[in-house]
């Protein structure tokens, strides 16, 4: 189980500005990952006569976040807390679908999410690699029917559906709609690759992860799907979301911090001098003499190998993924060997 | 349309038995619940508490070690000291057991990581995946006696585990500690002074108390050979411990009662009736039962009997089990003289703890719950219910 996590915080500029009253509830709900969400129904449109596009402009990611200065007001309080952008857009076309790569703006987005309209637009949109979630507008009847093949595909993609709960919150019959369109959506797909989020207007419309499950339970999932629906579930998103950009081919680093507690313990092993003497063999002489500052704290811990390895990595700007567990296998595979030789 | 949400699937078990009896229990069932955070004591027509119990409990003392790697728990000096000799209760603070990596000490000696499946891939230690989750395990646990021979240093393992916890992955937990020495003469805080040599800093806590007296009180009239309430009362030869086991519904036990005839001395409460009403008066809830009332229209079974005034303790705290075996042997002693009809205690377990009875795994679905009440009577007779909740295998 992972963390919970409210994946749609609107903050579009219809929505006023109690954006962080919003963010404070859901931190305050136990939400530890918080995703602003930014709507705009059209962005992309293509004239007919001249065949000119026109594309609405889109707001950095940035500008949608919470301001650096607060965020750590909350951090203060809250521990672990993560903040995500997401970018969601209506689909009435299907060169909107192309849009999506085009626009540079959205490149600085978390996570992207489409609303299709249509049924051969639902179609295009499981089968696309551009999407994290298909979202649906719970305030009125789903006007396509949802079939199974497009759900299959969608659950091979990784990709997730989104059911937002505050409008069963603000007025009866939104919520006959919602529960309607839930369990329309769940009867196919069976409870897979389901999120609950809010897409609250105002922060009453919030709920805590636990009442969330509960919700969900109403909509049709079972006792673990609705719990998996407000955190692990999520977590998937944002990590479908990640692996997305780096089907391009891009190299995405991350150097993980090594806690050194071996000073502490002044514990120096048998297996910790094989591993400093293999490592140094495995580096070329160039990459040491340039870091050895930067290497010396890890040297001791004997995460030489890794760390240092990735500098190179990123020093020649090379177009290797770098998987953050395919780094750990290979990792964990070398030092067997050292520890068995 | 009215919508009923199903209870989340939690078991209980209930035990009756005598506390002068052979085979009985009591004190094993205590000594095998390692975490407790809360002890609820509940006793009808008492006027005051014995000071000789509410000491017994506020004396215990725990720490609070911060910021402490887990390689210095398998430390030779540390294993020898404290782990081998008396008996170690440790366990993370702030961690949540459904989301985070939580690590416990048990006696005999047993270091338990409960890991989340990013940490366990890590990491490197070979474990076991959760029994909770068939398909799709997301946590991993760990288990590593320290007080094995082959667990000492030069050993393959021992170099294993400690390579991983120095060297791979770093872990550092803020610790619960409670020791129970071996010998009166050495103190409980040798383990915070120890810890605090090694540059660890510790903070001491006491366990905090709250006595409350509430007059007029309605409580159940019960029975202790007449556990069904079918007032037959026949029940009585207490050669063996008689067990059953239910699946507990709120469901099905509303608070409302249409059985008109029921006349007192006939039928009796029974024990899953008493021990909704037990829950509902600890929580502080209203039980006058009237229809009309928003949030609940429980009321307390019949046959009902007024005590003028009922004494309530309630302590939250690390609580060692065997603080707890002592606090029920006093009142065992308490019992014999007081003319209060039964009393009871219920001890609450950690939410977040990676085990709950024994070394049985324990998760958190949608409450962590793990708990058991003694309801003693001055017959010394005993009622023992034992719940857990969705994550949880049942109880010894």
């Amino acid at each position: 189980m992972a963390h919970p996590c409210e994946l749609n915080i609107l903050c579009d500029k219809n929505s006023g500005n109690n954006v962080e009253d919003r963010v404070k509830m859901a931190l305050s709900l136990g939400y530890e990952v918080i995703v602003m969400n930014n709507f705009i129904p059209e962005f992309y449109t293509k004239k007919k006569k001249k065949g000119q596009e026109k594309t609405v402009p889109v707001p950095e990611a940035s500008e949608i976040k919470i301001p650096e200065h607060i965020w750590k007001e909350f951090k203060k309080r809250y521990k672990n807390i993560q903040q995500c952008t997401r970018f969601t857009t209506v689909i009435t076309d299907a060169a909107q679908m192309h849009g999506l790569t085009k626009q540079k703006e959205l490149k600085g987005y978390d996570i992207t999410a489409v609303q299709p309209t249509t049924e051969k637009l639902f179609h295009n949109c499981c089968t696309s690699d551009d999407v994290d979630i298909i979202t649906f507008d719970m305030t009125e009847k789903i006007p396509f029917k949802i079939k199974r093949p497009s759900i299959n595909k969608a659950l091979e993609m990784g990709i997730h559906f989104e059911l937002t709960y505050s409008p069963a919150i603000r007025d009866p019959t939104l919520r006959k709609h919602s529960i309607r369109n839930a369990i329309k959506i769940l009867t196919v797909c069976k409870g897979k690759n389901v999120v609950l989020s809010s897409g609250c207007e105002r922060a009453v419309e919030l709920r805590g992860p636990s009442d969330v499950a509960n919700l969900g339970i109403l909509f049709g999932l079972n006792e673990a799907q609705a719990k998996e629906a407000v955190s692990s579930r999520c977590r998937a998103v944002l990590l479908h979301a990640e692996a997305r950009k780096t089907i391009r081919g891009t190299a995405v680093m991350k150097v993980t911090p090594v806690v050194d507690i071996s000073q502490k313990l002044q514990s120096s092993t048998e297996s910790q001098k094989n591993s400093l003497q293999t490592t140094s063999e495995l580096m070329p002489d160039e990459s040491d003499k340039s870091d050895c500052n930067g290497l010396k704290e890890d040297r001791r811990t004997g995460n030489v190998s890794e760390s240092s390895f990735r500098k190179r990595l990123h020093e020649k700007d090379t177009d290797f993924q770098f998987e953050d567990t395919v780094s750990s296998v290979s990792k964990k595979s070398k030092t067997v060997n050292v520890v068995d030789s | 349309m009215a919508v009923t949400f199903t209870c989340p699937a939690s078991k209980l078990v209930f035990e009756r038995s005598c506390f002068l009896h052979k085979n009985s229990r009591h004190v094993t069932n205590v000594l095998e619940h390692h975490f407790n955070y809360g002890v609820d004591i509940l006793i009808p027509d008492c006027d005051s508490i014995p000071l000789h119990l509410t000491s017994l409990m506020v004396n215990s003392r725990f720490f609070l070690t911060e910021r402490l790697p887990l390689a210095i728990l398998i430390d030779k000096e540390f294993v020898e000291a404290f782990v081998k000799k008396g008996k170690l209760y440790m366990l993370s603070y702030g961690t949540a057991i459904d989301r985070d990596n939580c690590v416990a000490i048990v006696p005999p000696g047993i270091l338990i990581l409960n890991l989340t499946k990013d940490t366990y891939q890590e990491l490197g230690l070979v474990g076991k995946p959760t029994v909770f989750q068939k398909k799709l395990p997301t946590k991993y646990v760990v288990e590593i006696n320290l007080t094995e021979e082959y667990f000492t240093p030069g050993k393959n393992y021992y170099e294993r585990v400690k390579w991983c916890l120095t060297d791979r992955l770093g872990l550092v937990f803020d610790f619960l500690v409670a020791w129970l020495p071996h010998e009166d003469q050495i103190s409980q805080s040798s383990v915070p002074a120890y810890l605090c040599n090694k540059g660890f800093r510790s903070r001491a806590f006491k366990v905090s108390e709250e006595i409350t007296f509430k007059k007029d009180v309605k409580y159940p009239v019960i029975d202790s050979n007449d556990f069904d309430g079918h007032g037959e009362g026949g029940n009585s030869d207490n050669d063996c411990p008689i067990t059953s086991s239910t699946k507990y519904d709120e469901q099905k036990k509303g608070g409302t009662k249409s059985d008109g005839q029921l006349k007192s001395g006939d039928f009796l409460c029974s024990y899953t009736e008493f021990w909704e009403w037990l829950g509902a008066f600890t929580c502080g809830l209203d039980c006058d039962g009237s229809p009309d009332d928003f949030l609940s229209t429980f009321s307390c079974p019949d046959p009902v009997s007024i005590s003028p005034s009922c004494c309530q303790c309630k302590y939250r705290g690390f609580i060692l089990p065997g603080t707890i075996n002592c606090l029920i042997e006093s009142l065992r002693d308490y019992m014999k003289s007081s003319t209060s009809p039964w009393a009871c205690v219920t001890v609450h377990g950690f939410t977040d703890s990676p085990v709950s009875w024994r070394r049985n795994e324990h998760g958190h679905h949608k409450g962590g719950e793990n708990l058991y009440t003694f309801v003693l009577f001055p017959s010394e007779d005993y009622w023992l219910y034992m719940a857990v909740g969705t994550h949880d295998i049942c109880p010894p």
